[in-house]
């Protein structure tokens, strides 16, 4: 049902011959900077006030992340993954959710804006566009490395102006079990919800995802439009987002409620705190032997870190 | 007696055995090489080790309840397959999910209670999987039998360790746990009357 006929979709290959072409000169440029100043910590970069502000963490460059760290292939980015509304198999996902249709599509935004509106995903569509390559951590253990295309969920925000109460924003999936044959489970309270407090979402490293290696969202990766929070545990990233509402009450999530000592509102990737069952300090990153270490804010502490000073991250989870 | 014992051909337990092997290759062939062959790996490994464990423990009731005599030789080599794909699935962790880095995997095995007890099974069966043969039975002679008990506090380790690992759904843990419970009964049952 998508409108871009498949004829449009750049293949992956020609894609990274496009990236590539302007792609390398900047990763040298960028290491002969990192180079002069040693192995000190990068610039901080302040928090995006300014939606116009450039992107420049995550932007998609070239085969790899601002770390050096290799793409995960689309074959494994589209073939596996959690998406419970599907199936908890994450690598039947892909069959089970092949057909799901995407269009019509409807995103409402309410709550605590001054100017509430149902977008449709035509309207989205025509938002700042972005790029971005994000470590993918999953709070199971295992990580990718993705790029998306979308746009910046403050981007969208700024359209509906946030009140001065709005505290939290809330995100919620679509809710048919006769499309997410998944929801029929008894185990947890369908919808899939999800939350942020609103500096979070506002933070120029919030994504709003309709794609992924240039081309449309597959179904089972939560098109059309499904949220990326990269310093967070995967679970965080809700997937074919039908409403977001702005409150001032902390949303509780769908896993919050199914097990509340196990996953908390934050879900910060931490590898100091574990997960009741599991260690966090290591991960496998698909595609490999062995494990690397968690990294703090999954490596992107100088863009999140101080949204958190102040606050014991092993109380809020 | 022996004599007199319905015999079954050895292939069938032997395919009994290899079952798990055979069912999950086919999987790789119909579905493709998983996208995470490790955890694919160790799931699958864990899952054959516990079925086979479950099989094993059933023979004996099996035997002296349904009459089922000719299965009576299946037990031993159900159970030492069930040990072996525990092995498997021990390797599996510590040498390619791990890569035997050490402060990782101890970290992990001294903090959780699933791996603690999946730990402890394992233990456990190693001293059962050296003594399986027949000469090792002859050699232990009564000891061998009070050494083999140790095969009910392993499967509970075992059934307690899928239990404690799983997410949210746990109906497999549980049913395997109860079949443990169950069959753990009858042979303490057997004890007790032997005993009177």
């Amino acid at each position: 049902m998508s409108h871009i006929p498949s004829s449009e979709i750049t293949p992956e290959q020609l894609f990274w011959q496009r990236r590539r072409m302007f792609g390398l000169p900047m990763i040298a440029g960028a290491s002969a900077v990192l180079a002069a100043c040693g192995s000190a910590a990068p610039v901080s970069q302040e928090l995006p006030a300014a939606p116009e502000a450039p992107t420049t963490t995550g932007a998609v460059v070239g085969p790899s992340d601002e770390l050096g760290n290799t793409l995960t292939p689309y074959e494994t980015v589209t073939g596996y993954n959690n998406y419970y509304e599907f199936t908890t198999d994450k690598e039947r996902v892909k069959d089970v959710a092949a057909g799901f249709v995407t269009s019509p599509w409807n995103v409402v935004v309410d709550g605590l804006v001054a100017k509430p509106r149902t977008f449709g995903l035509e309207d989205l569509q025509a938002l700042q566009a972005a790029e971005r390559i994000y470590r993918l951590r999953c709070v199971e253990g295992w990580s990718m490395v993705v790029p998306w295309s979308g746009f910046p969920l403050h981007a969208l925000l700024k359209l509906v102006e946030p009140t001065a109460t709005a505290k939290y924003v809330r995100f919620e999936t679509l809710n048919d079990v006769t499309r997410m044959p998944g929801q029929s489970e008894p185990w947890y309270q369908w919808p899939y919800v999800e939350g942020l407090r609103l500096d979070e979402a506002m933070n120029d490293l919030t994504l709003m995802a309709t794609g992924v290696y240039g081309k449309p969202l597959p179904a089972q990766n939560g098109a059309p439009l499904r949220l990326v929070v990269p310093w967070k545990y995967g679970f965080k990233s809700i997937k074919a987002v039908v409403r977001i509402t702005l409150t001032d009450t902390q949303p509780t999530s769908l896993w919050m409620a199914a097990a509340p000592d196990e996953y908390g509102f934050f879900a910060n990737v931490n590898p100091r705190v574990d997960h009741p069952r599991w260690s966090q300090a290591d991960e496998r990153r698909i595609g490999e032997l062995g494990r690397r270490p968690t990294l703090v804010f999954n490596g992107y502490k100088d863009q999140v870190a101080s949204m958190y000073t102040g606050m014991d991250l092993r109380k809020f989870y | 007696m022996t004599a007199t014992r319905p015999r079954l051909p050895t292939y069938i337990v032997l395919l009994l055995c290899v079952a798990p092997f055979l069912w999950y290759s086919g999987v790789v062939i119909i579905r493709g090489v998983p996208r995470d062959p490790i955890a694919a790996l160790t799931s699958w490994s864990g899952t054959a080790s516990l079925l086979l464990l479950v099989a094993s423990l059933a023979i004996t009731p099996l035997v002296r309840r349904a009459g089922l005599k000719a299965i009576a030789p299946w037990r031993r080599p159900l159970g030492v397959s069930a040990g072996l794909y525990a092995l498997a699935h021990t390797l599996v962790y510590l040498g390619l999910d791990y890569g035997w880095a050490w402060s990782f995997i101890w970290v992990n095995i001294s903090s959780k209670r699933h791996l603690i007890v999946g730990t402890v099974s394992m233990a456990l069966f190693i001293p059962l999987l050296i003594t399986s043969t027949r000469g090792w039975q002859q050699r232990l002679g009564a000891r061998w039998r009070k050494l083999h008990f140790l095969v009910y506090p392993a499967a509970i380790a075992a059934g307690l360790h899928f239990l404690w690992l799983v997410k949210t759904d746990i109906r497999w843990p549980v049913v395997c746990l109860v079949a443990i419970g169950v069959l753990f009964a009858l042979r303490l049952r057997r004890r007790a009357i032997a005993s009177r």
